[in-house]
């Protein structure tokens, strides 16, 4: 099959794999999720090149990654709507100090996650001194902490 | 939502002090739907490994009769230039002059790469519309196999047809290769 087909099949079907996975299965690099992207990105490969080891076609997979990257992009930005279903949007997991259990839950992340993403950025201690936690598009959690009184 | 200076964000909403893009409905239909994308994922991979997409327990098949004098073990989906084997039984019978002739389709062998035969054929003569391959067997042999190491250079369906001694005696079967 040609490379450029190839490489657009396996782009979408990651598109929609990571998507339905979760915004927090690649966000942070464990150990663990460094040696999965290794993976994926070895098995990909082989799907995409497979024996073709002429530099045609791997300037043409580049290319065609990239174009596609560049064109969605551009299409995202004059359809909002295929923004919010492609990337997400984000959500507050504490709001003004109320910690929304089921939200967390769902998104599979929990306290710890959340005071570590706080004791990381800003340096806080304790779970009350967040005011409020989001899960970002991009799968961290930003922290905007209480204001000392 | 309160006026703000420069309408370039306007659409942004504000939950409380925070302006946040924020839409809850959205996020619970994408919930639905990655349930749904998470059941399909569970499909795909039991489907793999029940062999529907390729070698595995649902795809070994048999063509003729177990035990006749030409019966053949093949995968019903094979996958595009995986190497796999199609094993051509030969039952008692099956030789005429100590000799065994296979024929295999011109487009069967035209699409699908024969890596290897076990055992080698002695010859291989190409008809327009078909291949034979002959064995040498020992006279009044028992029942001995061929087995066709392949590699499928195409994808879809592919009728298939082995024949024995080009006569009226043939299999039927088919194939699917994914790409």
């Amino acid at each position: 099959m040609n490379a450029v087909i190839r490489g657009l099949i396996v782009y979408f079907f990651l598109l929609v794999v990571f998507r339905v996975s979760g915004k927090r299965t690649l966000a942070q690099t464990t150990n663990f999720q460094l040696v999965l992207l290794l993976i994926i990105s070895e098995t990909t490969q082989q799907a995409m090149v497979d024996d073709d080891h002429s530099i045609t076609t791997s300037l043409l997979l580049i290319t065609t990654l990239v174009g596609t990257s560049v064109v969605l992009s551009l299409i995202k930005q004059r359809m909002p709507r295929l923004d919010k279903w492609l990337d997400g949007l984000p959500m507050l997991l504490i709001q003004d100090g109320t910690v929304h259990q089921d939200r967390m839950r769902r998104s599979r992340v929990d306290e710890s996650d959340v005071l570590e993403a706080a004791r990381t950025l800003q340096g806080l201690e304790r779970l009350d001194q967040i005011k409020h936690a989001i899960l970002e598009r991009d799968g961290e959690i930003s922290i905007v902490p209480r204001r000392q009184q | 939502m309160q006026p703000r200076a420069g309408a370039l964000m306007s659409e942004i909403a504000r939950i409380g002090d925070i302006e946040i893009n924020e839409n809850m409905p959205a996020q619970r239909r994408a919930w639905a739907i990655r349930r749904a994308g998470w059941a399909a994922m569970a499909l795909f991979v039991l489907a793999g490994l029940a062999g529907l997409l390729g070698p595995g327990p649902l795809s070994s098949r048999i063509a003729g009769a177990r035990g006749s004098a030409l019966w053949a073990e093949y995968n019903r989906f094979e996958r595009y230039q995986s190497p796999s084997e199609m094993r051509i039984h030969l039952g008692a019978g099956a030789a005429r002059e100590g000799k065994v002739r296979l024929s295999l389709p011109r487009h069967f062998i035209e699409h699908i790469h024969i890596t290897r035969i076990d055992p080698e054929p002695e010859a291989v003569t190409a008809g327009t519309d078909r291949f034979t391959y002959t064995f040498t067997v020992p006279d009044g042999g028992g029942p001995t196999t061929a087995t066709f190491h392949l590699e499928p250079n195409v994808y879809g369906g592919m009728p298939v047809r082995v024949w024995l001694d080009g006569g009226p005696q043939f299999l039927e079967f088919e194939q699917f290769y994914f790409p």
